[in-house]
Formats: structure tokens, sequence, C-alpha cells
């Protein structure tokens, strides 16, 4: 499922070096296109359920679905979650230098970004993750002015250091082992559809790599 | 009117001298207007404690299809029973529906001219949090119908921020007035056969407009 070119050791080694710079990385064309195609179809029947808090450290609203990929099952998003836990974790892993391992429920999880959705700053330290990733299956971007946008900030000055668009086929992976990758994503203020499969992988060994 | 002390609306609200200038603020205005001080004393804060702390909201969310599209979060209690004369909601809800069921409309009346009734036993709560919103749109309805929306919000906040109630031109777009969200207040207009098009923009920071509202058709005398 993962794009054959960045199989290849040249492609690993730009990409190694840009995490080992950055702690951050965009890639492009993660997937077999007609695989993101397919999951993006096979998503948007699928219900979700709104996620919601306004608790004053962590606010946010989204659309969520989660599944459980199934061994024998060969519909296509069980087989993308299989991947994603399998040989897109080992793929991540090797890019970034970490012994990393899937969440222990299993579970993969697609979120939706719609009118009014946002997630404001936060950091996803101090809960045991290591990588945080967004596979973006958004066809088309638009301004971002109107919202969706994943926005990495400095936390001392509330500058945003870099703001990605939503995404076609895009891994958005970010070292959140630490206390810096402060990001979020400004409310959504048009009818738009920002959706990506997400979530964390974990150390594998205690401490991590 | 009904007698005064069952009430749920202010007691000025049973002057003729009141009702006459509602009359006209009614008629100059074409169909549309807000008043001020609606409800018996401490019935607004009996109803936005329980809009706050006991109803179970829902969300409220449509994005395609012939519905217009929203996000909010409502709450919806059958009133049917009081309605009939069988058992009461726990107060202050029995308050509540008795303004929805008896005192709403025939106020409405009052002012309006038209003969107007809730056309389903049910009252609604609605709040609009961050994220929530809902767009233009102009209540179409089998026949002539007037919007009414209690205010329950204590807090004020700019227009900029979102959640207001808005007024729109033909284009759906241009804005021709706005009004706050209110405390005790209530807002009457016209919404069917005119095309009065409105919308409560998206809410861009953390408020809660608290509010009941529905629509009333017109009854035959």
């Amino acid at each position: 499922m993962i794009d054959p070119r960045l199989r290849t050791q040249a492609s690993r080694s730009e990409l190694q070096a840009a995490w080992r710079a950055r702690r951050s990385l965009r890639i492009e064309g993660f997937l077999e296109d007609a695989v993101a195609r397919e999951a993006l179809a096979q998503l948007r029947t699928l219900p979700y359920n709104v996620a919601i808090s306004d608790q004053a450290e962590l606010s946010f609203q989204f659309w969520r679905c989660a599944w459980t990929p199934e061994i024998a099952c060969d519909h296509l998003l069980c087989g993308l979650g299989r991947c994603l836990h399998g040989e897109a974790l080992a793929w991540v892993a090797d890019v970034t230098g970490l012994a990393l391992a899937p969440p222990a429920d299993g579970l993969v999880v697609s979120t939706l970004y719609e009118k009014g959705s946002y997630l404001e700053l936060h950091n996803d330290f101090g809960r045991g993750r290591a990588v945080a990733y967004f596979l973006g299956l958004c066809p088309a971007p638009w301004p971002a002015e109107l919202g969706g946008h994943l926005e990495l900030v400095d936390p001392a000055t509330g500058a945003v250091l870099e703001r990605r668009p939503p995404g076609w086929n895009t891994l958005d992976l970010l070292d959140v082992r630490g206390a810096g990758a402060w990001h979020q994503v400004p409310m959504l203020r048009e009818h738009l559809e920002w959706r990506a499969i997400s979530g964390w992988f974990y150390p594998a060994a205690p401490g991590g790599a | 009117m009904t007698d005064l002390a069952a009430s749920t609306l202010h007691s000025r609200l049973h002057e003729e001298g009141v009702l006459a200038e509602l009359r006209t603020a009614w008629s100059s205005s074409g169909g549309s207007i807000r008043i001020e001080e609606v409800l018996a004393p401490g019935l607004a804060d009996a109803l936005a404690q329980v809009a706050l702390t006991r109803l179970p909201f829902m969300a409220s969310h449509l994005t395609t299809g012939s519905h217009t599209p929203c996000f909010f979060w409502r709450c919806v209690l059958d009133v049917g029973g009081q309605a009939r004369g069988e058992a009461r909601l726990e107060p202050p809800l029995d308050a509540a529906a008795d303004f929805v069921l008896r005192d709403l409309p025939r106020l409405a009346t009052a002012i309006t001219g038209r003969s107007l009734a809730c056309p389903e036993p049910v009252m609604g709560f609605n709040r609009f949090r961050k994220g929530c919103y809902l767009d233009p749109h102009n209540d179409e309805w089998d026949g002539p119908a007037t919007a009414w929306v209690l205010g329950l919000t204590r807090a004020a906040w700019p227009v900029e921020e979102g959640g207001h109630l808005t007024f729109l031109d033909e284009d759906r777009t241009t804005v021709r007035s706005s009004r706050p969200p209110g405390w005790d207040t209530l807002d009457l207009y016209d919404s069917h056969p005119l095309p009065r098009w409105h919308a409560v923009p998206l809410l861009l920071t953390h408020r809660d407009r608290v509010t009941m509202g529905g629509l009333m058709a017109g009854v035959s005398p």
C-alpha cells in the first residue's frame, strides 16, 4: 500500500536527515494513489461521532470514526489499518530511528474537520506517545484564512512556525516525546472537508529510542 | 390574558398600554421585534440554570440534503402530557411548558393580531458554543408562521465573535441587522410566507448562547 518510491534508500536517507534536523516531516504521496482514493471513498460512507472537549487544558471539536482492523478481513480499511500498524509503522520507525509500537487498543482512527471544527493549541506530551501522525485525505487545499490548516506553534510567543495545508495522500509526522511539539488546527469556517487517518505511535520499549 | 398570578410573563406584559406599544413596534418594523423583560421574576434564572446543568443536549448536525446546514446543541422535551392536563413536568420546566403552550401564543396573538399557537406539543432548548452555527434559512412552513427565540444568555459579546441572531438580505449574505444573545428577551419575527432570511453565524470563541425557540403557526379563529 505504501508508494514504492518511498522504499528506495535515497528516499529514506533524505527523510531520515530531515527528521534529525526538525523532528517533524510531511511526506507527499505516502500511499499508492488508488489506495488513498478508495480509502477516502470508504471513509465517506462511515458514521462519524462528534468528539468535543471544552476543558481549559485542551479544547476541540471535530468528528471521529474508529475501527479495529480484523486480521482476516479483506476490506480495504482493515487492510490499511493493518498496514498502518505494521508496514507503515516499520517504515516510520526506520525514518525516525525510533523503536515504535502501535496503540495498545489496536484502534485506527479517522478524524473529520467540518465547518466549526477546531483543535486548540496543545503538545500531546505526557501520555507515553512517541510520534503523532496524520494521513491526509483532502482532495483539494484551501486558503489558510478559512481555517483547518495544521499549525506548528512556538508556545513562548504564539508565533506560527509552520503551517501545513490540508494534504492529499500526505503523511505528517511530529515528534511528541518531549514538550515542544505544540500544534493546533484553527477553526474551519466554511463547508469544507478535512479528513485524515490520525493517531500516535508509541515507544516499543520503556523510554523509547 | 392569563390570570396574572399564574402567568409566566412579566406583569407589565399584561398592561394594555405596553401591549399597544408592542403592536405599534410590530407594525412599524414589518413584523420583527425584540421584547425585553419577558418572564416573571426569577423564571429566566431558573430556566437558564436547568438548561446549563440538567438538560440532556444532543448534537444537531446537518450538512447535506434539503436541510439547513447547522451544528448546535438541542434538547427537545415532550410537553404533550402537560398540554392534555396530565402530569406536569418538574419545576421549572412546567413553567416553561406553560410559557410555550399558553402564555407565549397569547402574547404573540395580542401583538400580531393573528391567532397563533405552537403546532406541536414540544419545547426546545438550544445551545450555541464555540464551533456552532446555523446557516441562512427562512423557516419554510406550510402557511403563515411566526418564529420566536427566548434569550437565556447573561453574557454579551461582540458580533464579530459570531453567535448573534442575524437577519439577511435576499442574497443570504448581506447583513440587515443583528441581535446579540439576550437575557430574558423574546425575539418575534414573521418567518413565513415572508422570506425572512436569518442565521446564527459561526461562534468563534468560548461562549455559551442559551435559548428556547420555535415556530408558531396561524390557527383558525
